[in-house]
This record gives structure tokens, sequence and C-alpha cells, in this order.
């Protein structure tokens, strides 16, 4: 499959990150440079972040999959995951850079140790959960990563695993948050750039949206509708109204508070940003998601015309869009192009998840529960070294990748969800949210997300997502166990700008910082 | 028809989207910048 050309565009594409990587080594100057890029990210910068630290290689590989194999009803994930973005900086953005920059947080544990004043227990219980999510994700894109390298170059795959990880460990460990973003922001062009330019081949060169949805109508008259008829008669009809209302919460609010995801508000520069930034992430990433899914419809449709055949392999499906470019776009130039947007896809998640895991572990771990008198070298010490064992860890496992990857990946984002969703939602909006009430709910739907999670995948179907289960239970262990035990001190609640608003309703532009006058006389008569 | 699709998966699809956007602008629109 590799010519001249593709690899030279490859070999060029690597160069420019690890130039990337260079320049933003120099602007490390502290812990706080390296982990939230010394809160400095422009508009751009941080809206593209947000949208490629959610869009992975799977946005590529397996939104044209789920389309090649579901048809209409699983267009609702190009609405959702699209949100999720729009999700995180509304509802955790606005407020979190807000007292992150009043209160120096560096990650989303310390606020959750801030405000629920539980500065080992919680902190400790969230940093571990983050940490081993983000290492099932990381495990998934690098299995993603070598399976691109190896169609391409007909390596083996532990050298295209070997390649990805060195140059991607390589600039992410000397440039931080400085390097993942900047970095984000040209291998997010380029797939931006790319599937715009390659997307529109395909869909035409199927025939056109009109004559592939009367092509996929043939296959199975629920393949246009806008989902499938309760309850699912097929494998691949399980989007039923009922359980896309869980997909739909999964996606929107389990990504939204993703460690990798909701850290990215800490580093914007300005609150401004918020502004237009969720309008901006949602329309770029919808056009994107939504280009992809017709890509799977129109292949689906060259296949069933006779006119592709895709690769005998288990995820066959997965290959639409890879075979679809291919049939449209002989062209050597566009599919050497077309090479590095699929890498840059992957290694655009990739990155920000082995930031997460380093920092996490060097900051929630290591500085504030293990080593308290830690110096800021040598936080940044151990948070570089963490970087490197959690990449050298995840590629040893993306090696021999778990049979059960995929499910496991989707394991990964219900536990976020059951996991996160609750302590920061309640914590940010609720002041009768307690300490106690954070740990119950965390501990809650850890637990719960990996019993419905095992029953589901091994002893029987459920009729909606496991993790909306388990999200429901943990906000019932929040509820009940913050009635009955002493709230957060009022200073702690003030301090964090909890209360039922997002911007506060009272202050006035340029009146003070919002929420301070209003938060005070809203608490319920329950004291401590 | 729309696009070859039913009416009702275009109305509801379609509708969802514009949804969205509507509300994602009126939420720039609303948001209150500090001075």
């Amino acid at each position: 499959m590799a010519d001249a050309l593709t690899l030279a565009l490859i070999v060029l594409y690597f160069v420019i990150l690890v130039g990337i990587g260079s320049w933003a080594s120099k602007k490390i100057h502290n812990t706080e440079d390296y982990i939230l890029a010394g809160r400095s990210l422009g508009f751009w910068v941080f809206t593209i972040l947000i949208v490629c630290s959610i869009c992975s290689g799977m946005t590529l590989l397996g939104v044209s999959g789920f389309g090649y194999a579901s048809g209409w009803p699983g267009i609702w994930e190009q609405i959702f995951v699209p949100l999720a973005a729009a999700f995180c900086i509304i509802f955790f953005g606005v407020k979190l850079n807000a007292i992150g920059k009043e209160r120096g947080y560096l990650t989303v544990q310390d606020y959750l140790a801030d405000r629920f004043e539980s500065p080992r227990a919680l902190r400790g219980l969230s940093a571990v959960a983050g940490i081993i999510v983000s290492l099932i994700y990381l495990v998934g894109q690098y299995a993603a990563i070598s399976i691109v390298l190896v169609w391409l170059f007909a390596i083996p795959h532990w050298q295209a695993l070997l390649i990805a990880g060195v140059i991607i460990t390589a600039y992410t460990v000397v440039g931080g948050l400085y390097a993942v973003s900047w970095t984000t922001l040209f291998q997010g062009g380029i797939l931006i750039f790319g599937v715009l330019l390659m997307a529109p081949f395909v869909i035409a060169s199927a025939g056109g949206l009109e004559h592939i949805n009367t092509v996929i109508a043939g296959v199975d008259p629920n393949f246009v509708e806008p989902w499938f008829p309760s309850p699912a008669y097929a494998s691949y009809a399980y989007a039923t109204p009922e359980f896309l209302v869980s997909f739909g919460i999964l996606l929107m609010v389990g990504l939204a508070c993703a460690p990798h995801v909701i850290n990215n508000v800490l580093a914007a520069k300005e609150a401004r940003f918020f502004k237009w930034a969720p309008l901006v992430a949602f329309s770029i990433y919808a056009v994107v998601m939504f280009l992809v899914k017709f890509t799977g419809f129109a292949v689906r449709s060259l296949v069933e015309e006779g006119t592709l055949v895709l690769p005998n392999a288990v995820n066959a499906q997965d290959y639409s869009f890879i075979v679809g470019v291919e049939y449209a776009m002989p062209n050597v130039a566009f599919w050497a192009f077309f090479a590095v947007i699929v890498l840059a896809a992957v290694m655009s998640t990739t990155d920000r998840l082995m930031l997460t895991v380093g920092t996490s572990f060097a900051w929630d771990v290591y500085k504030n529960i293990l080593r308290p008198s830690a110096t800021d070298n040598e936080v940044l010490l151990v948070s570089k070294v963490a970087v490197v064992l959690g990449a050298g860890g995840t590629l040893l496992l993306a090696i021999n990748p778990p049979e059960m990857l995929a499910w496991l990946i989707w394991m990964g984002i219900g536990v976020m969800l059951a996991t996160f969703a609750v302590p920061l939602l309640a914590g940010l909006y609720w002041r009768g949210a307690t300490g106690e009430g954070a740990i119950a709910s965390m501990a809650t739907g850890l637990a719960a997300a990996g019993i419905f999670g095992y029953y589901s995948k091994f002893v029987g179907s459920l009729p909606v997502h496991f993790s909306l289960y388990a999200l429901i239970l943990s906000a019932l262990a929040m509820v009940v166990v913050s009635l009955v035990t002493a709230r957060s001190a009022s200073t702690t609640l003030d301090g964090t700008r909890t209360g039922w608003f997002i911007q506060s309703p009272r202050s006035a532009p340029g009146a003070g910082t919002p929420g301070e006058t209003w938060l005070v006389d809203h608490d319920s008569p329950r004291q401590q | 028809m729309f696009f070859g699709l039913p009416l009702l998966t275009g109305i509801v699809v379609g509708g969802a989207v514009a949804l969205v956007v509507v509300l994602l602008a009126l939420w720039g629109l609303m948001f209150r910048e500090a001075v």
C-alpha cells in the first residue's frame, strides 16, 4: 500500500509533530505550564482540542462502520457525540474554568477534593478511576494506530506500535499540554479538511445521497427510519427509541466528563471563549461526523450493488471509510494524504490520554497523596516518567490486544458516566451534595457499572445501555447519603460557586465575581 | 421524500440538528461576558 509519496508525507507529518513538541518544550517552566499549558489556550486551540480529544480513531473507522451496519437509526451518534463537546463546555467549563483560575486547580480532581472537602479519599478514588479508564482507552487507540500503519506499510504489528508510540511519547513528554494542544490543532485541521475533501467524493461515487438511501432502504426498510422498532429484531437493530435515550446520555454526558476531555476546560485562557465555543465545536464536529457516516451509507450501497467488496475480516464494516476512499479517489496523492488523516484522528486522542494519565498520577496521586512535600521539578519529572510508563504499558497490551477490546472501550465510557457525572454535576449545582455523598456516588457508580456491564455482556441483553442503571444508582447514592450527612461549609460552597446556575443570574456584568452575592441567601435551612 | 428518506426521518433528524443549533446559538447570545 505504501509508496514513496505516502512515506514522505507521513515522515513529514511526524517531523512536524516532533518539531511542535520541541518548540513547546521551551515554554515549560513549571507544573502548571506542563499540565495546563499555562492556562494560555486561545479560542481555536481550545475548541479544536476539545473536539479532537473526543474525536478518536473510532470517528473515521467506527462511525462509518456503524453507518454501514445500521443505517440511519445510528445517526443519533452524530448528534450526541458532538453535543458532548458543547455539554462539557457549558455545564462544566464555565464554572470550572473560573473557579480553577481563582483557586489554582490543575486537574478536575483538585476541584472534587476542594468542593467536597476530601483531599485524599475522593481525590484518590477519582484519580485512580480516571487513570484506569484512560489506560483502557489508550490500549484501544494504540490498537487502532497499529491497524492503520500495518495496513499502510505492511510492517509487523509491533513495529507499527513502536514507531507511533515513540513519536507520540516524545512530543507529549517534552511539551506537555502545549505540545498536545498545538499538535492537535495541526492534526485537527488535517482531519477536518481531509474529511470535507474526501467524503463528498465517496458519496458522489455511490450515486448521491438520494440514490444511496434508496438502495439501503431495499436492504432493510428500517435503515432509513429514525430508529429501529422496539423490541430489536436483529443484532444490528439495537438502536430502538429507549436504547437511544440511554445512548444519548452515555455519549453526551459520559464523554463530557471523561478526564482527558473535561480537564481541557481548565486550560482555556479567557472565559469569553465559552460564549461561542459550544456552537463552533458542535458545528465542526457534527459536519465531520455526518459526512463520515454518509460515507458508511455510501459504501453499504456500493457493496449491495456489487461494485465493492469489503475485506474478509471480523469487523469488515470498519473498513468502510478506507475502502470507500480507495474506490472513489484512486489518485495516489489523495491516498497519501488520506493516510495522514487517519493517523491524525487517532493520534490526537492518544496524546491527550497519555498526558492525562501522566499528570493525574503525578499531581493527584504522587504530589497530593503520596508525597505532599514534593517540589515542582520533582512533580514534573514524575509526570514525564508516568507518561513514558503509561505509554510503554499500554503499548505492550496493544501488541496482543484483549479479545474484548471494543467492549472494554465502551465499558470505559460507561464507567466514566457512572463514576464522574453525578459527583461533578451535583458538586457544581447542588449545595446539598456532600463529600460522603460524592464518595458513595462514585463507588456505587463504579460497582454498578461493573455489574450491569458484565450482565449485559455475558448474561442477557438489557433494553437500555447498562450505564443508565449505574448512573441512576449513582445519583440515588448521592442524594440519600448527602441528605443524612453534614453539608460542606458555606465558605467552601461559595468559594466553589456552587448553586443552581451556570452564570450567576443576579450579578450584572462588571459587578464583581458572578455568583458571590446570590449564593449566600439561597442556602436551605439544613446546616451542619 | 427528503433525499430519498421518509419524511418522518427527514423531519426528526433535521429538526433535532436544527434544535441543537438554535439552543447553542441562544446560549451564545445570552452569555454574559465579564467586563
